[in-house]
């Protein structure tokens, strides 16, 4: 009995072709999300129907995350505003594409300041090519800013930045240099406003604990084209091997200083500007732009063969 | 030490405290690329010392250069005849700089002129031939 159960022929299984999806190399996947990132304003800055495309494309499969974090996440900008939900966002640095940021901007002259956590997860940058330091400069009557949660001496800013940029009146000199003696590996700088007003009796020598290549490109404008400024550069041991100087002053003003710096790098010196700079625009925009010509945006034309 | 021109003809002698407080590219042996912005008012103050740190480019001691730059913005509505008579000499030394680099350097720099089409007049009733890129055409310019 048992064996006429055993005969009972069981239904053949069907036949079905196997679905197979295409395996793309992660190479590909990294050259065209690598393409989509390069649409982006003069600033550097993704449009944003490209972080649209790009947070889309994140949720396809764990292997396409990586790379559209790298896109997504290479240049941010943190104000007072924004700061506390990236603090909520990414608790631990595991999880944090701090790592991928490389363009680092911090709004620090704005009536309220950065939260002290913020400055504390400051080393899970570990990669940054870029800081900024920007915001207002004045605070109308009757408003008095935040102090620092943390002394500027104290930020830890990430040793990889190569680059600078002060476009902010909110601290002093005397701060960008304990800002700059954080940075060993600094090529460029770009002093873009007027830094707060300090005692000028504690400055004289406080160049001479900076350390750097300053092999870059030197970018002041208006009023950091002063002694000061100058003073504290030329007082850096290393010595000043900047390629590229590029002052911004009112009309045709040239100061002294200018001249002494030019001096100082003039062994090193390739490419000289003044007056002709983008007044106001941060080191990045200035460095994208220098890589673009003016051929389309400026039309050329011949003079008549009779002069 | 600077090469100080002796006279310049329209100008005259040459204080030497204006190379002084100019840039001197004969230091600058790498140099490859200059820019300046001109900036011309109703009283023509300041502008010397660009024509005077265009005169420290010679082929001898800036062997690398290769392009510069020259940007003329003027106060706004400032009339071509006044910028003539209040800067009409520096703009003539400058012009005459451009002259002496593009035969000294035999073509070898390239020379970008930014300004409107002011500037163009100005150069034009000075007798000095540049090309300019121009910013904003005048009304009717069919270039």
């Amino acid at each position: 009995m048992g064996s006429k159960s055993s005969k009972v022929k069981r239904p053949a299984p069907v036949k079905t072709k196997a679905l197979t999806v295409p395996r793309i190399p992660q190479d590909l996947v990294d050259e065209i999300l690598d393409h989509l990132a390069t649409d982006s304003d003069q600033c550097g800055t993704l449009r944003p129907n490209v972080i649209a495309s790009l947070r889309a494309c994140a949720l396809v499969s764990k292997a396409w995350v990586q790379p559209c974090q790298r896109h997504l996440f290479h240049t941010i900008s943190f104000t007072p505003y924004n700061t506390c939900r990236w603090l909520e966002t990414f608790p631990v640095q595991e999880g944090s594409p701090a790592n991928h940021v490389r363009d680092l901007r911090l709004n620090i002259g704005d009536f309220f300041r950065l939260p002290e956590m913020f400055f504390k997860r400051i080393p899970w940058f570990t990669d940054v090519d870029s800081i900024t330091l920007s915001g207002r400069s004045g605070v109308p009557l009757g408003y008095k800013k935040d102090p620092f949660p943390l002394e500027p001496s104290s930020w830890r800013l990430p040793r990889s930045a190569t680059s600078l940029t002060v476009n902010t009146g909110a601290i002093t000199l005397l701060e960008v240099r304990d800002i700059m003696a954080q940075l060993p590996n600094l090529d460029n700088l770009a002093f873009l406003g007027n830094f707060a007003k300090m005692d000028r009796g504690k400055l004289p020598g406080i160049g001479m604990t900076l350390k750097g290549r300053f092999g870059g490109l030197l970018m002041l404008n208006g009023e950091s084209v002063g002694e000061d400024v100058i003073n504290m550069l030329l007082e850096i041991p290393s010595g000043l091997h900047f390629t590229e100087l590029d002052f911004y002053c009112t009309r045709n003003r040239l100061p002294s200083s200018a001249v002494r710096l030019a001096e100082a790098c003039a062994k090193s010196l390739v490419k000289l500007s003044h007056g002709v700079s983008l007044l106001g625009k941060s080191l990045p925009f200035r460095l994208v732009h220098a890589r673009n010509t003016d051929a389309d945006t400026i039309s050329r034309y011949n003079p008549p063969r009779n002069l | 030490m600077h090469e100080i021109p002796t006279l310049i003809p329209s100008l005259g002698t040459i204080p030497p405290e204006i190379f002084e407080r100019s840039f001197d590219f004969s230091k600058c042996l790498n140099v490859q690329e200059v820019s300046f912005g001109v900036w011309v008012d109703s009283r023509g103050v300041g502008l010397p010392w660009i024509p005077a740190a265009l005169s420290t480019l010679r082929p001898a001691t800036s062997p690398h250069l290769s392009v510069i730059k020259l940007s003329f913005t003027s106060q706004t509505g400032l009339p071509v005849g006044s910028m003539i008579a209040d800067a009409g000499d520096n703009l003539r030394w400058t012009a005459d700089e451009v002259a002496r680099i593009k035969h000294e350097f035999e073509g070898a720099v390239d020379f970008d002129v930014f300004g409107d089409f002011r500037f163009r007049a100005v150069f034009d009733s000075l007798n000095v031939r540049l090309c300019f890129d121009v910013w904003k055409k005048p009304r009717g310019c069919t270039h």
